[in-house]
């Protein structure tokens, strides 16, 4: 079988994926107990059950929100942060550290600072945000320092006004980096979201339903609940890059 | 108005690569600078088209005076058709319709919408010298801009150049002498005066 899920770098084959699937059916019969490991048939069931219920959709909303909002926060404020210390070297060296302490720090740590500071209904926004920021404006920056300067020399000789500049240059030399950036950050954005949402326990949130399953030992729900974060994490990251594609082949 | 340039000198750290250079070239003429590489020739193209500045003297001449210029390299925007490379430029100043013309006349019928990176090296040159030559200009700068060609497109080319740039002024940097002559005008040979004092090795 020769069907793929992911692009060109990241090839997942069916096969392979059925077989872990497989593997994984036989491991949860095999031990029989649901508490322990329940079985992928089990949690698809659970998921079509939840999927049923209006709760799970407020959940589900309350958290793309957040996560998402954190995300495009950061991705505005991180571009537009890099554009201006690609020309101005007081900001870039202004931001450099606290770029590096953010890279650097552990989430639980600004988990934990954040739940003094704001009710915890907004701590993912802001993880989100915190977790993307640094990526992105580190990526947008090396992208835009890195525009060929070359090109930038004839468009200065050839009086080409800045819109020009920026869209057929400084964007189709930096889009690349901001992809990348794009792709790296959001699959940490909703890791380290969620996992806020679970300390915090902000009231109807994803976080929330993760907490409980755990208490409650409900297992399906905990499985169920993490299949739903993952296929949103890739569908999410999949309609953000296919826009960003979609303006790289415009140009 | 005359292009002068008057006692320039120019150096980068400790290598001194213009030194005390003057020269007047005469509005509407062709002017070719001939040197061996590492005399400064680019140099003082680039400081003519604003992209380099002089540490010494100044050059008048060039105030409220449009510049075209074609580069060592071809300096294409490589995911851009020549067409959208030209039309980058040109903003909007000029209809696609005489672009294709133009390109045709380059010897590029049938690559217009071939995207720049795809293009052989001769014809990226070509490109580019179209492209300066459909700006609209007074001075044109060319830098080295048939190297790559064969005879036959280093031919078409010179004609189209001077076709194009009748009665403007012209500043070619060339090591071929059989370029120079063809383009016609003044010949600098050897850069005597871009490095005074030195005499040329050839």
């Amino acid at each position: 079988m020769n069907f793929t899920i992911s692009g060109k770098n990241k090839k997942i084959k069916i096969w392979a994926v059925l077989i872990w699937l497989v593997l994984w059916e036989i491991t949860a019969r095999a031990i029989g107990q649901e508490i322990l490991l329940v079985s992928p048939v089990t949690v698809i069931r659970k998921l079509v059950e939840m999927a049923g219920q209006g709760d799970f959709w407020l959940s589900v909303l309350f958290t793309v929100c957040r996560i998402a909002g954190g995300f495009l926060a950061a991705f505005f404020i991180g571009v537009l942060l890099a554009w201006i210390g690609s020309f101005h070297p007081f900001i870039k060296e202004l931001a450099a550290p606290l770029m590096a302490v953010i890279k650097a720090a552990p989430v639980a740590s600004f988990i934990i600072l954040i739940l003094i500071w704001v009710p915890s209904r907004n701590l993912s926004f802001i993880i989100s945000f915190l977790i993307a920021l640094p990526v992105i404006y580190t990526n947008v920056l090396y992208g835009i320092e890195n525009t060929n300067q070359e090109l930038l020399e004839m468009a200065k000789v050839f009086r080409v006004p800045l819109g020009k500049r920026i869209w057929y240059i400084y964007l189709s030399e930096t889009l690349p980096y901001l992809r990348a950036a794009c792709s790296v950050s959001l699959g940490l954005c909703w890791k380290a979201g969620v996992a806020a949402e679970v300390i915090g326990i902000p009231a109807g949130s994803i976080g929330e339903k993760l907490y409980e399953a755990k208490i409650y030992l409900q297992t399906p729900e905990l499985f169920a609940w993490t299949l739903t974060i993952i296929l949103l994490s890739i569908w999410f990251e999949k309609i953000f890059l296919f826009i960003i594609d979609r303006v790289i082949k415009a140009e | 108005m005359d292009i002068v340039i008057d006692h320039l000198s120019k150096r980068f750290g400790e290598k001194e690569v213009i030194k005390d250079f003057s020269a007047r070239i005469k509005e509407g003429s062709v002017t070719s600078l001939m040197a061996p590489s590492g005399w400064g020739k680019t140099t003082l193209l680039r400081i003519i088209a604003g992209l380099e500045k002089s540490d010494e003297g100044r050059i008048e001449g060039l105030e409220n005076k449009k510049i075209s210029m074609v580069f060592q390299e071809d300096r294409l925007c490589g995911n851009l058709s020549p067409i959208s490379n030209i039309r980058f430029v040109c903003n909007g100043k000029v209809q696609e319709k005489q672009i294709y013309e133009e390109l045709e006349k380059a010897g590029l019928k049938g690559e217009e919408l071939v995207p720049a990176r795809n293009l052989s090296g001769g014809m990226k040159k070509r490109v580019a010298l179209v492209r300066a030559l459909m700006v609209p200009f007074d001075v044109l700068i060319l830098d080295e801009p048939f190297d790559g060609l064969d005879d036959k497109n280093k031919r078409k080319m010179i004609n189209y150049v001077k076709e194009k740039s009748k009665g403007k002024t012209v500043i070619l940097v060339t090591h071929e002498k059989k370029e120079a002559e063809a383009m016609g005008g003044e010949i600098i040979h050897g850069l005597y005066c871009i490095r005074s004092g030195m005499e040329p090795k050839q």
